[in-house]
């Protein structure tokens, strides 16, 4: 497209200057690191400390073959996609449910059960590390991915209810009227048209505990000791050797598991569109 | 579709098909057993009926190179060799979060039946869960390999009078520099305080930090610190600290604190060494742009490491002596390190015990001092030939060592010792010494014991 | 309609999973914690002792640490609120009105999110750096020169420093969640009020704020309580230690390093009380402010 093109698209006046001035500041201060690493993780142990901010003399391409073969990231990659998919998946199904009880149906202890799960946002994680690993390991269940995904869900299960729970509230109650007209049960109610509507609220929270889980580090070096089956975050600190550390490696591996958590936003985040409402009401 | 879901498309399949492979290969899990093919760090050798499966559990950090893969080579010999049907399956976990992993493993009912323990204080609140088998038992009865071991050895991991862990090497920290530097300026290697000015004022003529030192993880300053107070008090003042009568408002605190202020004046350290990484502070030395550092004997294996350009041009001297001090140039700052302890519900006391005793064959502690420059623990002449000269010459200024501290944090345990390194940082940064030590009093005080 | 959505057995089936998995493995398990806080337990040994309130006496009496983690977590979270909201609504609705690139600015804003604990820590680690860290190189640029120290090394600056990071870390977060919100409300909503003749400003406060205030309030409860129990960046950004003099502490590093560096469990538990009663406080204090309509 020419300039003039442009020119007509986006209106050229002092506040859409400053406007997209500052939008790309913006954008530029959060991508920064992100290119920052990658330059970094074609850098040798040297350059990283002797000119951390100029280019590497010579790309070292080696280190992302190191970090996948010799640092095993690859095995790693896979327990992670296992257990993070997992876990989200379940979240999923089990807030989703939560949220449309609590906030679509009627009963008297909604109120209080939302608040019961409210506390689960609270509670700082790392004070359940004792008490849970003693409760997994009298079931003779740690090192096992199972107990990972079990406890990757619980965390995220108040936040994921509590934001669901919010989008469903801001559905109109028309809705649910004009189903049961049709003849509608509320399993049928919930799949076939209060899940569709919630498609940007469910990308999102699905973005959050992909992220969240994919890159969470202590709950998985704790519980999964085992290298067979040792996530991603865990397999980074494999770089970290007692005294010495190999930063190129590590920022190799971090580039190659940061792939799939932005895979899953752009993947996910073209359903973050408006258009979805407009649609229902007017049927 | 859009070229853009093409390319997010294609990506995610060429990693699914990717990690999908290297999956598959490398899953080959035995039924009814942890254990799987060699991936990093794991063993697994098939033997005769139902080998006991043990494990032994570490925090070094990666295996592939260093302390971790001497380590490694001992299990897979031991499992090659034993003959009690054993097998051990190494968990190598990162030195950072191994504090955190074996606190959780020690509060379950059947923690790992080999780990790896510090000395000292630390190993004290381990000893108090009661779940740590008296090894003791075992070396009274085997005296002859008790008797491997260089004198002293076991103080600082008997507890009651039971030994609960047994060291494996020896680290400890001494003034390293840079021989091409110093040659350069024609400098000599400090022996006293006064020297040590000297050859900071000319190094900083020259633009050469004089001592490198990444603070931001206090216990790195606290080496050097620890060494000044030594020097200037001798063995006394912190002896009684740690038999809980002596007072961190001693003189030689304060007055060592003076020094360390002066060292400071006098840019001894790098420029914001305060918020300098342990790493980014070693690299300094390992790459030339430091004339020395005081650190633990490990280093030895960064200046040797691959990405080290100081290869072959340094050495080793003792920490420098104070005038007027008490302390002398023979008193060494280090530990017993690699401390392995046998837990009480270990499948098999006696086969743990015959592979920690592996440890102080005289192949095992010569691979330890070649691949991280510690000090062997045992009486019999280790065959240095082909160790790297720090390594040697570090062994040949312990012969005439008179006594050994431990570091402050090992020994006095974590609460406290983290609480000192935090006071001598706070020094650095041009706080009152006699404040931060009356401060430093009253925490100790406080919480002695708990 | 009503007779179904009152169907107690449905309800119950709906909620069941979630309440099962949530109160095992996570309210048990805070139970325990807070039972545990009025032991002095080393978490190895089966011997506990009971101290009643003592733990909370000394946090309170004899542990300077914790009153600075306190004020530090309350400033955090403070900060936390007044940057990262309003910027995150406010670069929501400019995005969701059809900006030329839009897709490109929210993935860029949203990639500090994805990045790794530990990537975050290292780069930011460079940036603060006091010779070649780019803040200082920056503002020597534009003639601040006088003000260039070690970031993270001056115990004055350094929760600031971190504070800095924490929001360039969040704004993302908070944005995509407004986004969806926003994306939610009606193009007709709007386009009649462009046809009334209001001005941007005038859309977004009154009548996008208005509409998508459930997602104003869940929002307003994640940040406070997230930016409370803050630890990843606190850890990475100061190697453990909580920043020189332990300047930047915050509650949660406490905790942490009194359970799992100093195997004072007991004390350590109730650390996380403390932290728990002010989650507790500031989401009670949430709801009051979002009070005119209910949302719990």
């Amino acid at each position: 497209m020419n300039l003039n093109a442009l020119k007509r698209k986006i209106p050229f006046n002092l506040a859409n200057v400053i406007m997209y001035t500052v939008l790309i500041l913006f954008a530029a201060f959060c991508i920064f690191p992100l290119l920052w690493t990658l330059v970094s993780s074609l850098k040798n142990n040297h350059e990283i400390f002797e000119s951390p901010w100029g280019l590497p003399a010579v790309p070292q391409f080696i280190n992302y073959w190191n970090a996948w073969v010799v640092g095993n990231i690859g095995r790693y990659f896979f327990n992670s996609a296992y257990i993070v998919t997992t876990a989200v998946i379940v979240s999923l199904i089990a807030s989703s449910m939560a949220a449309y009880a609590i906030r679509r149906m009627i009963w008297k202890l909604s109120k209080h059960v939302m608040m019961f799960f409210l506390l689960g946002v609270m509670i700082p994680v790392h004070a359940t590390l004792i008490p849970l690993y003693r409760l997994f390991n009298s079931a003779d269940m740690v090192g096992s991915p199972v107990c990972l995904i079990i406890i990757y869900t619980a965390v995220s299960l108040p936040m994921s209810i509590f934001i669901l729970g919010g989008f469903f509230k801001m559905l109109p109650r028309e809705l649910e009227e004009a189903a049961v007209i049709d003849g509608y049960s509320v399993y049928r109610i919930f799949w076939e048209i209060i899940i569709p509507l919630s498609k940007p609220a469910i990308a999102t929270v699905t973005i959050f505990n992909f992220i969240g889980f994919w890159n969470e580090l202590l709950f998985a070096l704790v519980f999964m000791s085992n290298v067979n089956y040792m996530t991603l975050p865990v397999g980074l600190t494999n770089f970290i050797g007692r005294y010495h550390t190999d930063y190129t490696g590590m920022l190799a591996a971090i580039m190659l598991s940061f792939v799939p958590s932005l895979l899953i936003y752009i993947f996910l985040h073209e359903n973050i569109i408006k258009g979805i409402m407009s649609g229902s009401l007017k049927e | 579709m859009n070229f853009k879901k093409l390319i997010v498309i294609m990506t995610t399949l060429t990693l699914l098909v990717a990690t999908l492979i290297t999956g598959c290969i490398g899953v080959n899990t035995q039924p009814g057993n942890d254990a799987g093919t060699q991936a990093m760090g794991e063993v697994e050798t098939t033997k005769a009926p139902d080998p006991v499966n043990m494990r032994v559990m570490v925090g070094t950090g990666t295996t592939s190179e260093g302390w971790g893969k001497t380590f490694k080579d001992l299990v897979d010999q031991f499992n090659a060799n034993n003959n009690f049907n054993v097998t051990l399956n190494l968990e190598p976990i990162d030195t950072e979060q191994y504090a955190t992993k074996i606190a959780a493993e020690l509060a379950t009912n059947n923690p790992p039946d080999i780990f790896y323990t510090w000395a000292a204080g630390r190993l004290k609140s381990f000893v108090g869960s009661g779940k740590l088998y008296p090894i003791n038992e075992i070396l009274d009865k085997d005296t002859e390999w008790k008797s491997r071991f260089l004198p002293g050895m076991f103080d600082s991991v008997t507890f009651d009078g039971k030994i609960y862990a047994v060291p494996g090497e020896q680290n400890a920290a001494a003034l390293f520099y840079n021989v091409e530097i110093f040659q350069q300026y024609g400098l000599q290697p400090p022996q006293t305080y006064e020297d040590l000015k000297n050859v900071i004022k000319v190094l900083n003529e020259n633009d050469i930090v004089p001592i490198a030192m990444g603070n931001q993880d206090p216990w790195v300053g606290a080496i050097l610190c620890e060494y000044v107070f030594n020097r200037i008090g001798g063995n006394e003042p912190f002896d009684n600290i740690v038999e809980g009568k002596g007072t961190f408002e001693d003189e030689s605190y304060i007055e060592g604190g003076r020094i360390l202020q002066e060292l400071v004046s006098l840019n001894a350290f790098p420029k914001g060494f305060n918020g300098m990484s342990y790493p980014d502070g070693n690299n300094l030395f390992t790459r030339g742009k430091a004339g020395m550092v005081c650190m633990g004997s490990w280093i030895v294996g960064e200046i040797y490491g691959k990405d080290s350009l100081v290869k072959d041009k340094v050495d080793i001297i003792k920490f420098p002596t104070m005038e007027k001090g008490k302390g002398n140039a023979d008193t060494w700052l280090g530990q017993p390190d690699l401390c392995l302890a046998i837990s009480k519900s270990c499948k098999n006391i006696d086969a743990a015990a015959a592979f920690i005793k592996t440890f102080t064959t005289a192949e095992a502690q010569k691979a330890f001092a070649e691949s991280t420059g510690s000090i062997p623990v045992t009486v019999a002449d280790v065959d240095m030939t082909n160790c790297n000269p720090l390594t040697a010459k570090l062994r040949q200024l312990q012969q005439s060592r008179s006594s050994m501290f431990i570091f402050y944090d090992v020994a006095l345990g974590n609460t406290i010792g983290s609480e000192f390194n935090n006071t001598t940082q706070n020094i650095f940064a041009d706080k009152s010494p006699a404040d931060e030590f009356r401060k430093l009093s009253q925490f100790v005080a406080d919480n002695l014991g708990k | 309609m009503e007779l179904m959505l009152k169907n107690k057995w449905i309800i119950f089936l709906f909620i069941a999973p979630a309440l099962l998995i949530y109160t095992v493995v996570l309210f048990i398990p805070v139970l325990e914690t807070i039972v545990t806080s009025f032991y002095e337990w080393n978490m190895f040994s089966v011997d506990k002792k009971f101290i009643g309130l003592n733990n909370f006496i000394m946090l309170f009496t004899r542990d300077s640490v914790f009153i600075t983690s306190i004020k530090n977590t309350f400033l955090l979270m403070l900060m936390s609120v007044i940057t990262q909201m309003p910027v995150a609504i406010i670069l929501a609705s400019i995005l969701s009105t059809g900006v030329f690139g839009k897709k490109i600015f929210k993935t860029f804003y949203f990639v500090p999110n994805i990045l790794s604990g530990a990537a975050i820590g290292l780069m930011w680690y460079f940036m603060y750096n006091s010779e070649f860290g780019l803040v200082n190189s920056f503002l020597k640029l534009i003639g601040l020169g006088s003000i260039t120290r070690p970031w993270l090394g001056d115990e004055n600056t350094v929760l600031w420093a971190i504070i800095l990071v924490a929001c360039w870390q969040f704004v993302g977060y908070h944005m995509i969640l407004f986004l969806s919100a926003i994306e939610g409300i009606p193009d007709s909503v709007n386009e009649s009020a462009i046809i009334d003749g209001a001005g941007r400003w005038r859309i977004l406060w009154s009548i996008t704020i208005p509409l998508i205030k459930p997602i104003i309030y869940v929002d307003a409860i994640m940040i406070s309580t997230n930016s409370l129990k803050i630890f990843d960046l606190v850890y990475t950004l100061t190697a453990g230690q909580g920043g020189p003099n332990h300047a930047s502490s915050v509650m949660a590093l406490h905790m942490f390093t009194h359970a799992f560096r100093n195997y004072r469990f007991g004390y350590s538990s109730s650390s996380a009380c403390v932290l728990l009663i002010s989650c507790l406080i500031v989401t009670l204090l949430v709801n009051k402010i979002f009070k005119s309509e209910s949302y719990t």
